[in-house]
């Protein structure tokens, strides 16, 4: 996958410069990350995902979410895809937690009718019962967060996707309501549902996630049991 | 996503947009009415004596229905030249549609003129505005400035992410828009040459034109006449989304 990062100041260069770019390469500099992947993941599976800074680690789970097309090759996905590469990603701060629960559920792929009847859940998830009519923007970023990860819950909950994508997910949130979101993930049947977690979190991950693949710049290092990468991962 | 969940999303998204730029003002929507308006008195004030704009039946509706629909066309095209590049989080860390992005700028600014067309309606009664069974037409004219302004927004959004000098090319251009679009002249007074060519050729003249007839003189609009209004608007919308679905796959990656 060749991923472009642009060069600082683009839009200063001249106007010609500016048509050359459309047809990109020579003007552009770019990382290829991910050269060389073949993976297959079975129905049921819960995935970590680890690597290091810049080893296209989110750029894997925007390829599955077909945000990005692969250079080369091809992905397919048997299912929908709910992705949660970054919470709140699509709120409306300056709107009311009551009116973001239907807004942020609406992207998660809710319908209304869903998100009413899981309303008083998600809530009560996020200990957000009180601050209902509160803006979004009054909220700490803790509290924020928790909001955005109690509707990802709920949309896992009731089998809205078949595969689920979380990039970093429990950033921010206190020791509480990390260990509720851990007890729900570990609680949840995982039936169809795949789920692949890119996180530096290792202890989340060991108990999240039985399995896990190990990603650098050239593609898929290792992979195999959580805690067989994350040694080896560590000992790298 | 399935066509329904699309509308669903398109809904509460244009929603969420809507209610939160009108956070914090006194006045909210009736900003969008007041801001034609006043132009409207400007307009009116400046031109009513200038040649034959004053011999205009009703000028200052007929500068209010002109205004509107041009408004509409600027604002939301305006709204998308620099959006997807403003919009990176949201695209890149969810699977929403780029065209229900571009679709829900349009609509935003399509309920501001809903209301602004009931206020011609509302002042027309009031000023002696001739409606007659031609105003069953203007729904197809609502519908031909729509599938102008998303042909528009769909070529500016699906260029503009590697052209970033495009949104102040497109805001120059709509300011020249603004005079060779009969807002506040009819097309007859410029006479023949260039001028008038250029105005012809430009589909919002039809678009208003007919608009017209519809809301204020109650004239007959034949079908040809509406399918010439409208072909200008499909054709833009056809380039529209040819630009967008040829560069679509390569926006994440340039934003």
């Amino acid at each position: 996958m060749e991923k472009g990062f642009l060069k600082a100041g683009r839009s200063r260069l001249p106007f010609y410069r500016q048509l050359l770019n459309m047809h990109g390469n020579r003007h552009r500099p770019t990382v290829n990350v991910l050269k060389d992947v073949n993976l297959e993941i079975p129905d049921g599976s819960r995935v970590a995902i680890i690597g290091p800074n810049g080893a296209g680690k989110t750029t894997l789970l925007r390829l599955i979410a077909g945000i990005y097309k692969p250079t080369n090759g091809n992905i397919n996905v048997d299912g929908r895809v709910c992705c949660f590469l970054s919470p709140g990603a699509g709120a409306a701060p300056t709107l009311p937690v009551l009116d973001n629960i239907y807004l942020y559920g609406a992207l998660a792929g809710m319908s209304h009718r869903e998100t009413t009847a899981s309303m008083s859940r998600i809530l009560e998830f996020s200990s957000l019962t009180e601050q209902k009519y509160s803006w979004v923007e009054h909220l700490s970023f803790g509290m924020q967060q928790r909001l955005f990860m109690a509707i990802q819950l709920e949309t896992m909950r009731i089998n809205r996707a078949e595969v689920f994508l979380f990039d970093e997910f429990l950033m921010g949130v206190d020791k509480p309501f990390r260990s509720r979101v851990v007890n729900a993930l570990t609680e949840f049947p995982s039936g169809r549902q795949i789920v692949l977690h890119a996180s530096h979190d290792h202890e989340l991950l060991l108990r999240t996630c039985p399995t896990a693949l190990c990603v650098d710049e050239l593609g898929i290092k290792y992979s195999g049991p959580t805690a067989q990468v994350l040694e080896q991962y560590t000992n790298d | 996503m399935n066509w329904r969940h699309f509308l669903y999303v398109l809904y509460q998204t244009t929603r969420a947009s809507y209610l939160a730029e009108e956070k914090n003002s006194s006045l909210g929507i009736i900003w969008h009415l007041l801001n034609p308006l006043f132009m409207t008195a400007v307009l009116f004030m400046v031109f009513r004596n200038v040649g034959r704009l004053g011999e205009i039946e009703n000028f200052q509706l007929y500068i209010l229905i002109g205004l509107i629909h041009y408004n509409f066309f600027i604002n939301s095209s305006q709204r998308s030249a620099g959006y997807f590049v403003n919009s990176r989080p949201l695209i890149l860390n969810t699977t929403v549609p780029l065209e229900l992005l571009v679709i829900r700028q349009v609509c935003i600014e399509s309920v501001t003129l809903f209301i602004e067309v009931m206020l011609v309606l509302l002042l027309g009664i009031f000023m002696g505005a001739t409606l007659t069974s031609s105003l069953l037409v203007y729904p197809f004219i609502f519908i031909g400035v729509l599938a102008m302004s998303l042909g528009a927004s769909l070529f500016l959004c699906g260029l503009a992410v590697f052209m970033a000098d495009l949104n102040y090319i497109w805001r120059i251009f709509c300011r020249l828009l603004f005079f060779l679009t009969p807002v506040f002249y009819s097309a007859e007074i410029v006479g023949d040459g260039i001028t008038r060519s250029l105005l012809e050729f430009n589909p919002l003249t039809r678009l208003i034109t007919t608009a017209r007839e519809a809301l204020l003189y109650g004239g007959p609009i034949t079908a040809t006449d509406l399918a010439l209004a409208l072909v200008g608007p499909m054709l833009i919308l056809l380039l529209g989304l040819l630009v967008f679905k040829t560069n679509r796959t390569r926006i994440p990656d340039y934003i």
